[in-house]
């Protein structure tokens, strides 16, 4: 049984009252009689607090004042007496002590034993605008699919209260206290469910609850508790975004249960490459699109050779693609944005979960340790590499790259109040693959070891209530290390790029009049790198460059060690305007991102001169705007538009194999479209973008080009096209989505020349994917996916080269033809035990079932006479168990 | 438990592909076929004269085509990722300005541009009017730079280098006075013989005047012996020579690797390369299987060094 939430209204008040409020409480002396040496061993602790109603003659005259009253509070209690100490006028001072009368403590302790006591009490009588101190939770309750409202269903809230549903399954609970709640939902009929549901003073939220009624041929003891989707309401929303909650995505075939898999699937991202961990958006380069984890920038969303995302899927609570046009909060990135937000620690109990399979094993464990901090920790780490030792006689390792990864995640929690926490998280990840082909022919042999970590550490500072507002501060820091190792024949290609990384992320949010919420932060974030670089300029080699997969790197080799610091700190503005009672919302947003580079050396270092650094700086100031129009209930129309910038990468400001004066590139999105909701829970949303990007990076074309200018900052790239999504939220425990995007992305690489397309252009990407849970535990899902094969600049003929004993292409024009295209069906079926109060759950995920040979690259004979596919994974059945408790 | 399935299971889950086989020989001369350019001396400074010779390989022995024969002149562009400038490849008579043509035959004589160590090697082009002089060319692993040729074949290019002896740039000046006082040109290495080797122990010279037998279908040895290094006319084999290595900043002194490339007209070479023994047998060697038809096999050995240095021979067996 499952019930969803599906929308939730914040509504924020505020008007000028009078308030009045305790100062501060003292113990003054014991009164005891047990014992000859008294010792306070607990102070009082007021639980029950009675607000004084303010003297409406005092009000009027806008009269503040403080009654300092001295209370005797029993063993029990209760005020047993009270006495006005300070006297602030007998009107002030007869408010004070009628609710002061009415306070219930919790008793104190003497000698660790309930006792009488008394205390000064100050009773501070205030005029200041109405904060709000309460919201209220309203909502529907209604049968999933059918949409029947459901009357007589009982909600108890954890503060005692309970409330039961009118004929149209409406109920309302107002002085709601702001912070976390548990809501309890029964009906004789029902099982109990229980939800949790985060409010803040002043917040109205509205929620729509969808409950799976029980079907008579399941027994009610199988059914699944509880399954809950909460879409949580943002002050100001993407225009364009594809968000799914942790508990759905595991479920998608071809994830392998993880989580951030699901990016993947989304619209408006083209599919990898198989063994490739790139995620390319709308057309836009890997590098191009950022990664966030609860505000820190990782560099990577998965592991090498795309198997598993980087962070355990038990730490995630949800992840959304915005695949551009996105708000002044984020920056220094031309493409899209991946934001990874981690589940809140348990505040219950101790829970966790143990997964194996083929590829890897992980441990999570969360939970409160006291009554103040709350921990979570998460630990994985491949054995593929390990298990292949095991089973095979040969070294695999040989001939197949391998990867070997392991990441961790650690979280520790402070909730200082109801409404604030400060908290530390760290991650990690590691990542190493090599590959080796030895043999007679010196030609053939072949070495590559890629290798690449990184940490970070964040402390976060939330605070979600004062005056319905919230203020984030986050800083961070980490370090990022990548490195490439290779010998193609006798020609060394070797890459090292050392990172420290520093952020910081503020802002605050809340409301600035009834119909405005703004956004106010600042975006900081520093890299200080140092690289290290050998072989030739054309290994590794770059976008756009003219080649054949396979091809042997040019022997003439270089070699270069630099130091680069990027840095900026963005302070950002956005305001979310509410129009025409909240139907059009209009969001400008400024963004200002002052881009500094510097670097150790100007040109390359020769002989014994000294080297000369270099910096440049670069001022954007990057306008964003994004309106959504809500039609009506069903339908909403969306636009975007934003200018983004991007510092060059450390890599390309080497003065040998780069530029170290490159200038950041910029690029503009333009999107629009509607959403129409069909039913409750299926939607459609058609969304046609354009994006123009200029400054990038390119090689240069002249044949000799000025000393430290192998890269020059000429590239212009374009991506357009249209992107739809049919999904069916769940219901019935089913859901899944259609994703189409046609798309063309292109560059040029210096202005004068013909656009071409993108390395990475893919004009249809189709992914369909569906999971229904079929009761009594078992889950089944599948996911079918169509693409474009990436283009390849096709080889004429070749030529020999007599000197270095090897073919070389002569290629055609740039990228006019493709691979074949791309089409798998993958399937996943799992089957989840309860096991006392624990859960085990055995999957297995088949991808490729039909073992559709899929082409994945263009190899070539070694005179370029032959040429064949290199196919992509066979049908890979991979069997796993995850046991959670 | 079936071990191959499950292997072949990890295997695949843990290559990022399959890449296919090709059933191309590379080492089977099938029609005339220019299998190196030599050219003497293996290095040289500029305006010197050079004698290029190229190898070309019938599968019956015939006399071949006259080769014609150009001197590439134009830099390629560093987003041209192989070793040459397309324009030198458009056409065997393009432009002067971009190509030099040296004549036609198997062996031509070329004269090394004036500042072809600019145009190819460490020294930067001249600058543009109110422009900083432009990029030198990267070197290859040994220190060298290289004047691009190309022998044109029945309308297919054969590139072929001139190593150029052009000052060392970008050293340290301890570095430059070093290499200056210890540099050695390159000389093109020889190959003293070519054997074919009998299971028997047995051995015979596969250029000699009598043409040696085997039976069909027979496996043989190959041994291409090197020159020796303390040859009066200088080291014939595998030399030491000084490399500036940018990344330590010093003179590093390495000694060449020899490879020995092996062609038939027929038969099947176990390897199409094979790397030298710098130990006392002083040789490449690889296994052959002799054709099933009697009749002619040819064969061909071409030995490279590191830097750009090439010789060869060729012999003949008879298939009974």
């Amino acid at each position: 049984m499952s019930f969803v939430q599906k929308v939730r209204i914040p509504l924020l008040l505020v008007s000028l009252v009078a308030v009045s409020k305790p100062v501060f409480a003292q113990a003054t002396a014991p009164v005891g009689e047990e014992s000859a040496r008294p010792r306070l061993t607990k102070p009082p602790m007021l639980v029950s607090f009675v607000e004084a109603e303010y003297p409406e003659s005092e009000k009027a005259a806008g009269k503040t004042a403080a009654v300092v009253l001295q209370l005797a509070i029993s063993a029990t209690g209760t005020v047993s007496e009270a006495l006005v100490i300070e006297s602030a006028g007998p009107a002030f001072d007869a408010a004070a002590l009628d609710a002061a009368r009415r306070f219930v403590f919790e008793p104190a302790e003497i000698n660790d034993e309930p006792a009488p006591i008394k205390i000064n009490y100050r009773y501070e009588f205030v005029l200041e605008p109405e904060e709000p101190t309460t919201a209220i939770l309203t909502g529907t309750i209604r049968a999933a699919g059918s949409g029947e409202p459901l009357a007589g269903v009982k909600l108890s809230l954890d503060d005692g209260r309970e409330i039961v549903t009118d004929e149209t399954g409406k109920f309302t609970l107002e002085d709601v206290a702001p912070g976390r709640h548990k809501l309890l939902i029964s009906r004789d009929d029902l099982k109990t469910l229980q939800t949790e549901e985060e409010l803040t003073a002043g917040q109205k939220l509205d929620a729509v609850y969808e409950i799976e009624l029980p079907s008579a041929e399941v027994p009610e003891e199988e059914q699944d508790d509880l399954e809950i989707v909460i879409t949580a309401p943002k002050l100001t929303k993407q225009t364009v975004s594809t968000r799914i909650e942790a508990d759905q995505a595991r479920r998608v075939a071809g994830t392998q249960g993880d989580v951030l898999k699901i990016v993947e699937s989304m619209p408006g991202v083209a599919r990898a490459t198989a063994g490739s961990s790139q995620i390319v958006v709308w057309g836009a380069a890997p590098e191009d699109t950022r990664v966030y984890v609860d505000g820190m920038r990782v560099p990577l969303l998965y592991h090498f050779g795309g198997l598993r995302s980087v962070v355990h899927t038990d730490l995630v609570r949800s992840v959304e693609l915005i695949p551009g046009g996105y708000g002044a909060a984020h920056g220094r990135g031309l493409g899209g944005l991946v934001t990874v937000e981690t589940a809140d620690p348990a505040a219950e109990h101790l829970r966790g979960s143990a997964q194996l399979d083929g590829l890897d094993a992980s441990l999570a464990l969360q939970g409160p340790i006291g009554n103040d901090y709350r921990v979570a920790l998460a630990l994985r780490r491949s054995h593929l590499d390990w298990l292949l030792d095991q089973v095979t006689d040969e070294d695999v390792g040989e001939f197949f790259p391998i990867p070997s990864y392991y990441d961790g995640q650690a979280r520790v929690r402070r909730q200082l109040d109801e409404s604030s926490f400060v908290e530390v998280t760290g991650l990690l990840s590691s990542d190493r693959v090599s590959r080796t082909v030895d043999g007679a022919d010196p030609a053939d042999r072949k070495q590559e070891t890629r290798r690449q970590t990184f940490q970070r550490v964040g402390l976060r500072y939330r605070n979600a209530e004062t005056q319905g507002a919230r203020v984030e501060v986050m800083p961070w820091a980490g370090r990022d290390h990548r490195e490439l190792e290779a010998r193609f024949g006798a020609v060394p290609t070797s890459l090292e790029l050392e990172s420290t990384l520093f952020g910081l992320r503020a802002h605050w949010n809340g409301r600035v009049s009834e119909h405005i919420a703004a956004t106010v932060g600042l975006d900081l974030e520093g890299t200080l790198t140092t690289g290290r670089r050998s072989g030739s300029i054309s290994s590794p080699p770059r976008e756009g460059d003219a080649r054949a997969f396979g091809q042997p790197p040019s022997d003439q080799i270089n070699a270069d060690e630099w130091e680069s610091v990027t840095g900026s700190a963005a302070p950002y503005v956005e305001l979310d305007i509410g129009l025409f009672d909240d139907a059009l919302h209009v969001v400008p947003g400024l963004r200002l991102d002052p881009l500094f580079t510097s670097v150790s050396r100007r040109l390359p270092k020769e002989g014994d001169s000294p080297g000369v650094g270099a910096s440049s700086a670069d001022i954007a100031l990057e306008p964003r705007l994004s309106a959504r129009y809500e039609l009506s209930k069903r339908v909403t129309f969306k636009a975007a538009y934003g200018e983004y910038r991007q510092p060059p990468l450390a890599e390309d400001l080497s003065p040998v194999f780069g530029n170290p004066l490159l200038e950041s590139s910029s690029a503009r999105h333009f999107l629009g479209g509607g959403a129409f909701q069909l039913t409750q829970s299926l939607g459609v949303e058609t969304t046609l973008f354009y994006t123009k990007s200029e400054g990038l990076a390119a090689r240069n074309p002249i044949p000799s080009p000025l000393i430290a200018e192998a890269l020059v900052s000429v590239g212009e790239g374009r991506s357009y096209g249209a992107q739809f999504l049919v999904r069916q939220n769940l219901s019935h425990g089913f859901f899944g989505w259609v994703a189409y995007t046609l798309l063309r992305s292109e560059r040029r690489d210096q202005p004068a020349e013909p656009w071409r397309l993108f390395d990475y252009d893919q004009t249809h990407v189709l992914t369909a994917l569906a999971a229904y849970d079929l009761g009594r535990g078992f889950d089944i899902g599948g996911r079918v996916r169509y693409t474009t094969g990436y283009p390849r600049t096709p080889v004429i003929s070749a030529y020999y080269d007599a000197r270095r004993d090897l073919y070389e292409p002569v290629l055609g024009a740039k990228n006019t033809e493709r691979i074949p295209d791309f089409v798998e069906l993958d399937v996943r079926f799992a089957k989840r035990w309860q096991i006392g109060t624990t859960e085990l759950e055995t999957y297995l995920d088949v991808q490729n079932v039909t073992n559709r040979d899929n082409p994945e690259e263009i190899a070539y004979s070694p005179d370029y006479s032959q040429r064949r596919y290199v196919s992509g994974l066979p049908i890979l059945p991979l069997v796993g168990a995850r046991w959670s408790f | 438990m079936n071990r191959v399935p499950f292997v072949s299971l990890l295997a695949a889950l843990a290559s990022s592909a399959c890449v296919p086989d090709f059933d191309d020989e590379t080492s089977r001369i099938t029609g005339p076929r220019v299998l190196a350019i030599r050219a003497f001396p293996a290095e040289a400074p500029k305006n010197q004269q050079v004698e290029l010779t190229a190898l070309i390989a019938t599968p019956d022995g015939s006399e071949p085509e006259a080769p014609a024969w150009s001197l590439c002149l134009d830099r390629k562009p560093l987003s041209e990722l192989g070793p040459l400038s397309p324009r030198c490849l458009a056409s065997p008579e393009p432009e002067p300005e971009i190509a030099q043509a040296l004549g036609e035959g198997v062996q031509v004589t070329a004269t090394l541009p004036a500042k072809v160590c600019q145009l190819f090697g460490p020294e930067r082009p001249d600058p543009k009017a109110g422009e900083p002089s432009g990029r030198p060319v990267d070197p290859d692993p040994t220190g060298g730079f290289y004047q691009p040729v190309l022998s044109w074949l029945a309308g297919s290019a054969v590139l072929g280098a001139i190593r150029l002896e052009c000052p060392l740039s970008g050293a340290t000046r301890e570095a430059t006075v070093e290499y200056n006082e210890r540099h050695r040109e390159n000389q093109n290495p020889e190959l003293a013989a070519f054997e074919l080797l009998r299971a028997d122990g047995s051995s015979a010279e596969l250029d000699a005047e009598e043409t040696p037998s085997v039976a069909r279908g027979e496996r043989i040895g190959l041994r291409a012996r090197f020159g020796d290094c303390a040859d009066a006319e200088g080291c014939l084999g595998a030399e030491s020579y000084l490399v500036y290595d940018r990344e330590a900043e010093r003179l590093e002194e390495r000694r060449e690797t020899l490879v020995v490339s092996w062609f038939s007209s027929a038969g099947k070479l176990d390897e199409e390369r094979s790397e030298g023994d710098q130990g006392p047998e002083h040789a490449a060697t690889n296994r052959f299987t002799v054709p099933n038809q009697p009749g002619d096999v040819r064969l061909w050995a071409v030995v490279r060094d590191d830097r750009g240095g090439v010789s060869w021979r060729a012999g003949r067996l008879r298939v009974d």
